[in-house]
């Protein structure tokens, strides 16, 4: 009674039309050589007079180092070298918040920067430069990624509670709560700074808009443990982030437990932005623009959308922080300024494709 | 090893809209829900579900609800819901591959394709792998969804967990006529393989002839339950849909329901 009509084609064997994950095998292995060769580009690029392919070549024991001085060694591997270990952890640590809150928030704009996650963040670090001493001794290195982790903290779990009713995000919700607590947090913030003594407010300068100028190895162990247990701990959120794409009841009809899931996200999220924004201020556009053009290329699934955005996101700070240094060298432009020259404009272009999709 | 509920009672905030729910579905059989808009359909099937607090007992595969962890419940039972919204650009092959993923362990990569193909076939989108979800038709995206569904217990009866269940609210509501009949006899023919289904529907003509039990609902109360012989009765669906209603036979004991104007009730 239900014969299929005869016209239809006739499939091969078996196709794998539709299916992306070979694509986005290749392009893990793809970004992963781009990341090396940024890497290497970042280390070379700089004040010519410093032979840093020799250096290089040198510490690999491919040459035999006669000539070179000892400040080349220093400015290498003490200066550019963590510079561009920190701009790696800190654009990868970015991106993967962004693609992580994307996919708690169900849609492509929420991103730590815009909802105003790194503004809790930072509040969160510059109250300890200004009132928390005691705990600065305490907890050494990690006093700042620690407390910039609790104000992303508290403002990812209020921006979720707020937004959020019934398993829905309203994302003009989470849009002008994420504005309030921005400015609420930008507030607070100045009045800090009013009150902080010229020590301090060296610390603070360089808040605003962001830079990878102080890049100290100390900065990056402060840094990497905290990023990398993020990256460590997001693969396996990816089941519950595709499954969550369809909704929370879905996700949980198909096994997923959805409120570990989300909390686990959310700590995620706040620990890998607050320690980004402990080491180098607030960095805008990363976390939207690395992993929206991933899913452009790859598509929205999780399991790559992740490890893609670390690696895109740290080459994308590398050269972005490359081209910081080198465009009005010898001085230097805040990376800030760079990611939001490239990103802002992307972010609008978005909008635009989007347009009538947003309340979603 | 069936679905029973007693005494389901639901409320949204103060109003109250089921109003003690006795329900209970065997597998090897379609069990149907019917009843007007806004009888409480949807709620029933949502606290089968769990996903609603409920007042009263329901149990699955002779277990409380409330004692099977999540990932147990994905193992035996899949939902259909009304409707589905997604969040990203998925393609059909990726909002499939979601059920597969949430179902049992398949051995490697061509298995899945190979059950996602399967599955595209079933609910006849063959050809449809490599669209965007999003750029499908309503009753396309609806039978995408009931591929992922499938996916996700594709075995009627499994040998760790028993019968699976397959939760349908309005599968059919946006298909064509041949689309519904083809669905409708993908749902029973899984019954006959020894699942259980459990579908939320408005068509009665289609309720006749695939449902074996039915269960009419009527502003939150069970208004009859049974058999189609038993349930689908002039009267009683003429007081519960509130328009005159004429059922008939066809040859073979087909049920055909008829209806007359609503003024004539
Ligand atoms: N989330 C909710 N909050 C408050 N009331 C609700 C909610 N969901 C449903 N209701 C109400 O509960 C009643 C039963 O709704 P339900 O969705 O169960 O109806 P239904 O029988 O499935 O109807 P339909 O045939 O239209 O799908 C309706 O009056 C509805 O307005
Ligand atoms: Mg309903």
């Amino acid at each position: 009674m239900l014969q299929r009509p005869a016209a239809t084609c006739t499939a091969p064997a078996i196709s794998m039309e539709g299916d992306r994950s070979g694509r986005a095998r290749i392009a893990v292995v793809g970004l992963a050589l781009l990341l090396l060769g940024v890497a290497v580009f970042g280390l070379v690029l700089g004040a010519a007079d410093t032979p840093a392919w020799r250096v290089i070549l040198t510490r690999l024991g491919l040459d035999n180092g006669a000539g070179l001085k000892p400040t080349d060694y220093l400015i290498m591997e003490s200066i550019r070298l963590p510079r561009i270990v920190l701009g790696i952890l800190i654009g990868g640590g970015l991106a993967v918040s962004g693609a992580l809150m994307q996919g708690l928030f169900r849609n492509p704009l929420a991103d730590p920067g815009i909802v105003g996650v790194s503004a809790g963040a930072g509040l969160g670090a510059v109250s300890t430069i200004v009132l928390g001493g005691g705990i600065l001794s305490f907890t050494g290195i990690y006093a700042l990624p620690l407390s910039a982790f609790f104000g992303g903290l508290i403002t990812t779990w209020l921006l979720y509670w707020v937004a959020t009713r019934n398993g829905r995000t309203s994302i003009a919700t989470l849009l002008l709560a994420g504005i309030a607590i921005g400015a609420f947090a930008g507030a607070a913030t100045g009045v800090l700074i009013y009150i902080a003594d010229d020590a301090q407010l060296r610390d603070l300068t360089f808040w605003g808009l962001g830079s990878l100028a102080g890049a100290t190895w100390t900065k990056v162990a402060a840094t990497a443990p905290i990023i990398l247990i993020a990256f460590a701990a997001s693969p396996f959120l990816a089941r519950g982030l595709n499954a969550l794409a369809l909704g929370e009841s879905a996700a949980h009809h198909m096994g997923i437990p959805v409120q570990r899931m989300k909390n686990v996200t959310i700590v995620v999220v706040a620990a890998a932005t607050g320690a980004s924004v402990a080491a180098a201020g607030a960095i805008g556009f990363v976390g939207i623009v690395v992993p929206h053009l991933l899913r452009l290329a790859i598509g929205p699934d999780h399991k790559y959308l992740l490890p893609c955005s670390a690696l895109l996101g740290g080459a994308f700070l590398t050269l972005a922080d490359g081209v910081s240094r080198t465009l009005v060298a010898p001085a230097e432009l805040p990376i800030g300024i760079v990611t939001a020259a490239i990103g802002a404009p992307f972010f609008l272009w978005i909008l635009l494709r989007r347009r009538g999709l947003l309340d979603l | 090893m069936t679905i029973e509920a007693r005494g389901i009672e639901v409320a949204y905030g103060k109003r109250r809209i089921l109003h003690g729910v006795d329900f209970s579905a065997r597998p090897g059989e379609v069990t149907m829900i019917i009843g007007p808009n806004g009888s409480g359909k949807t709620t029933l099937m949502r606290a089968l579900i769990g996903e609603v607090p409920a007042k009263g007992a329901v149990s699955i595969n002779g277990k409380a609800l409330s004692r099977h962890a999540a990932h147990e419940l994905a193992a035996i039972r899949a939902v259909l819901p009304q409707d589905t919204a997604l969040a990203f650009p998925f393609t059909v092959t990726e909002v499939v591959g979601l059920g597969v993923t949430a179902g049992p362990i398949l051995a490697n990569a061509h298995a899945r394709r190979q059950r996602i193909n399967d599955a595209l076939d079933a609910v006849d989108l063959p050809g449809f792998a490599g669209r965007y979800y999003q750029e499908l038709s309503g009753g396309e995206r609806q039978r995408v969804q009931l591929a992922r569904v499938l996916c996700q217990i594709w075995n009627p009866v499994s040998h760790r967990h028993g019968p699976s269940w397959l939760f349908l609210d309005e599968p059919v509501s946006s298909l064509d006529i041949r689309h519904q009949l083809m669905i409708m006899e993908l749902a029973a023919n899984y019954a006959r393989r020894g699942g259980g289904v459990i579908a939320v529907m408005h068509d009665l003509n289609l309720t006749a002839m695939f449902g074996d039990r039915i269960t009419l609902i009527s502003s939150g109360e069970v208004a009859a339950t049974g058999t189609p012989q038993e349930v689908l009765q002039d009267d009683t669906l003429a007081d519960v849909f509130g328009c005159a209603l004429k059922v008939g036979e066809v040859p073979r004991n087909h049920l055909f329901v008829l209806p007359q104007a609503i003024s004539a009730g």
